[in-house]
């Protein structure tokens, strides 16, 4: 479910809730966010329509942020897009204020990852805790074994047995 | 490759020597005091356990000793053999790791001393060779979200900060080794060598840059551990526990790492590990038997030093590193809950002290770390055997055990006990006053001879507490009752009578009945035993006193028990103080991070996105959970016990389902100030609910 084309128009009907939810996303160009929700709301019952650029770029920024990357390189990328979307905004102002970076355009540079990819190691468990054989109760016991044969076999090579 | 590590043993043998010779003088002496009049029944347990607590004494005071000696006649550790001497300043550092594993901290001070630290390594010109993970084993569902944004708030903080990454175990397996070895196990192989830090630590950029150096030039070195040094807390309590730490551990620690030579300890954080080996060398399995001195290994620290030792690597502590920090508890029932987790995995240590293919030096550091614990109940059996033998003595033959025969011998007995107790003190004085400088930043002469006067008469005080919290610690580990491993509790915060009373009555009562036994059987020994019998009996004040940062920063105004990093904290402290700042007057009237993430698109989104791949079936078919969600739309999240909301920030679906249903249904006023305090503006200025328009 993608939260900015089908979300804002869908679950956020009017205007206040459009404006609180774009500048939650960190917009501050009322005059942008003004146009947005113009457009989104024009665009609200034919999600299809391609006719709204910056909602469509926006919503393709997410598409790719959220989505088009490899598993462990999708984590922040949400947030950082959508700030970079502002300040593409704010720095394209005296240009072309409606002019969002193309798809893509800046995300090269600023990829945000949470982990890295993983090289792993194998970690073994190891021996760990068995007695020191002075200390085993088998130990003594096949000792005391082995010195009452030891004694009888010399009791019998003495030619009898004791008492 | 394994190098043959360094084998000179003469410093720990003349350890052994000294401290089995002094005991066994001092043990012959009491023989001879206690058998003046004749054998009774229990002079030779007593003189048992006297032994036993001597060597103990003896071998502290011994190790400050040579930290003393150390530092006169300015005696290095010996390097291991194959190390390399040469410098090598200009030489690329290979990938490290800076791991800080966490567990329902605080996130807002664990981010910001990563942010620290990532900022120190910034500023070394090896910035490119270090990667900073928060490696998160959290439990509670707010924590962990608070954890993500607090990692999004430092990224964005930090300029990108393409280096620091976060991963959270959805289970906590194998605990804080654990959650080390899954590190090892998915990116070990990227890295050389990792950085051990605790939630609370901090390391200058140049430490953590010449411990790599030195892993480098010793190519047989398993561990290096750099002592931390507590810092950062204004209580009464922690305020001693730096001064003392800072002021006498110096000795302790060098004396400590002479004899230790290239078979010493790990702390389990501060410290720089090779990877390789360790991962080959300290997977640890369950221990044989049943807990609490089998099953999962607790305290993993000291075995994995004995591991990689027993697999040929030294382990070795840098006394002579200095920039490695934490912080100390506040209150003594969090120093005592500290020491509680402690104790039953340095009590497993004697099963494998015990153990097959355990190098014998190893065996000494597992013993003494469970004989840390156990000297308390040792000296409480001791103490109430000598009761029960003046009183018998008293009773049947009318013998005072204050008797003029008995006086003198036990009178000088006592006094080199003391003076084995104290003359470390002593030596750290003298050290100081030897080493240029070292006094100034103590608070001057004066001022540093009146801590150390202030911190042993509270310590006489804290001592018989801590010695009955460790008597009942190692008797219900011993009676099977297992750790609960609750997290640490780092803030600072009052001690209140209600705070105190139930976790000091029981001192206060066996101080009294004590006192009484005591008057009533033998009053003769009134005298020996009232420095144990006030602590106990006054401990409820006591803790009180010593939890209150009140107190803490009326001495410091005076200038008493100050440590260096308070007259002039290193730039590390500083910036963690600076962020930690920043971080609290950012989300100083957010909501809980649990209905953060529901509102606030880009910390929903973020949340989401970090969920474990491949996602959980879909909210229809995960039964309550749809249930559980409504129930958070239409009567708030609060309504959800711990573990709902637990279930529900773990499920992808259910958090994007909320997220919408909240921007549907919730007051809008409400979802204002949640995006007012969230990742796209706390990162940039603090917010308060004006801010949000409500």
């Amino acid at each position: 479910m993608d939260m900015v084309t089908a979300d804002i128009p869908a679950t956020a009907r009017t205007t206040a809730r459009c404006q609180a939810y774009l500048r939650s996303l960190g917009m501050d160009n009322e005059r942008e966010i003004s146009r947005i929700i113009g457009c989104a709301l024009a665009c609200n019952d034919d999600p299809a329509q391609a006719g709204c650029p910056p909602v469509e770029r926006l919503r393709l920024l997410w598409e790719q942020w959220l989505t088009g990357a490899e598993p462990h390189r999708v984590n922040l990328q949400a947030p950082l897009a959508l700030c970079q979307v502002r300040q593409a905004l704010l720095q394209r102002k005296n240009q072309d204020p409606v002019a969002a970076p193309a798809p893509g355009e800046r995300l090269a540079g600023a990829q945000f990852v949470a982990v890295p990819p993983e090289e792993p190691l194998e970690m073994p468990a190891q021996p760990l805790g068995d007695l020191h054989p002075l200390l085993r109760t088998a130990f003594w016991r096949r000792l005391l074994r082995r010195l009452r044969r030891g004694s009888r076999r010399r009791d019998e090579t003495n030619g009898g047995t004791r008492g | 490759m394994k190098p043959p590590t360094e084998s000179g043993r003469f410093y720990l043998w003349l350890l052994l020597v000294l401290a089995a010779g002094s005991s066994a003088m001092a043990t012959l002496a009491w023989w001879h005091i206690s058998v003046r009049d004749g054998i009774r029944p229990l002079d030779i347990p007593l003189t048992m356990l006297f032994a036993a607590l001597f060597l103990w004494v003896a071998a502290g005071f011994w190790t400050a000793t040579f930290g003393f000696v150390r530092h006169i006649a300015h005696v290095q550790t010996p390097l291991p053999a194959g190390a390399d001497t040469s410098p090598a300043h200009d030489r690329p550092l290979p990938r490290t790791a800076v791991v800080v594993p966490v567990y329902n901290e605080d996130p807002g001070s664990v981010f910001a001393g990563v942010c620290a630290v990532y900022e120190e390594l910034q500023q070394t010109t090896h910035a490119g060779a270090f990667d900073v993970f928060v490696l998160s084993d959290t439990t509670d569902p707010d924590i962990w979200l608070e954890e993500e944004s607090a990692w999004a708030w430092a990224r964005l903080r930090l300029h990108g900060a393409s280096g620091l990454f976060y991963r959270r175990r959805p289970k906590n397996s194998g605990r804080k080794c654990g959650n080390i070895s899954d590190f090892c196990q998915r990116w070990g192989g990227r890295y050389p060598y990792m950085v051990v830090l605790d939630a609370d630590s901090l390391m200058t950029g140049a430490t953590i840059v010449e411990m790599v150096r030195r892993m480098e030039r010793n190519p047989g070195m398993g561990i290096l551990q750099v002592p931390p040094l507590p810092v950062n807390r204004n209580s009464l309590l922690a305020r001693l526990l730096q001064f003392s730490s800072q002021f006498y551990g110096a000795i302790f620690v060098s004396g400590y790492s002479l004899w230790a030579g290239n078979h010493g300890n790990y702390w389990g954080h501060n410290a720089i590990i090779r990877t390789r080996p360790f991962a080959e060398c300290c997977g640890l399995p369950p221990l044989p038997g049943a807990p609490p001195l089998g099953g999962e290994v607790l305290s993993h620290d000291f075995v994995e030093a004995a591991l990689m030792q027993r697999g040929g690597w030294s382990v070795a502590v840098a006394d002579d590193l200095d920039g490695s920090y934490e912080e100390c508890p506040t209150t003594l029932v969090d120093f005592a809950k500290r020491e509680q987790r402690w104790c039953q995995g340095n009590l497993q240590h004697i099963r494998i002290s015990i153990s097959r293919r355990v190098r014998p030096v190893s065996r000494l550091h597992l013993a003494m770390g469970a004989m840390s614990f156990l000297a308390s109940p040792l000296w409480a059996l001791f103490l109430s055997m000598a009761l029960i033998q003046a009183a018998f003595a008293r009773r049947f033959h009318g013998d005072s055990p204050a008797s003029p025969g008995h006086m003198n011998g036990a009178i000088w007995l006592f006094v080199i006990t003391m003076l084995m107790l104290l003359l470390p003190r002593l030596w750290a004085i003298l050290a100081a006053f030897n080493s240029h400088g070292r006094i100034d930043r103590f608070g001057g002469e004066g001022r540093a001879l009146l801590s150390v006067l202030l911190e042993t008469a509270t310590s006489v005080v804290i001592a018989p507490i801590l010695m009955l919290y460790h008597t009942l610690f190692v008797a219900t580990t011993f009676m099977g009752h297992t750790v609960r491993w609750d997290t640490q509790r780092r803030s600072e915060s009052r001690v209140t009578l209600q705070d105190a009373l139930p976790a000091h009555a029981l001192h206060t009562i066996a101080g009294l009945a004590a006192a009484l036994l005591v008057q009533w059987t033998a009053p003769g020994l009134l005298p020996w035993m009232l420095p144990v019998l006030f602590g106990l009996v006054f401990s409820i004040p006591a803790a009180m006193l010593l939890g209150s940062r009140r107190i803490g920063l009326l001495l410091r105004r005076r200038g008493l028990l100050q440590i260096p990093e308070e007259i002039a904290p290193p730039p590390v402290i500083r910036r963690k103080r600076r962020h930690l700042a920043d971080y609290l007057r950012a989300t100083r009237h957010a909501p809980r991070a649990f209905i953060r993430a529901i509102a606030d698109p880009a910390l929903n989104a973020l949340h989401v996105s970090l969920l474990p791949r491949p996602a959980a079936p879909a909210l229809e078919a995960s039964g309550d959970l749809g249930r559980l969600a409504q129930i958070a739309i239409s009567g708030g999240p609060e309504r959800l016990s711990r573990s709902e909301r637990l279930a529900i920030a773990s499920h992808p679906d259910a958090m994007r389902w909320l997220h919408q249903q909240a921007w549907q249904d919730w007051p809008l006023c409400d979802l204002q100030q949640c995006a007012a305090a969230g990742m796209g503006h706390a990162a940039e200025k603090p917010q308060d609910p004006g801010d949000s328009g409500c």
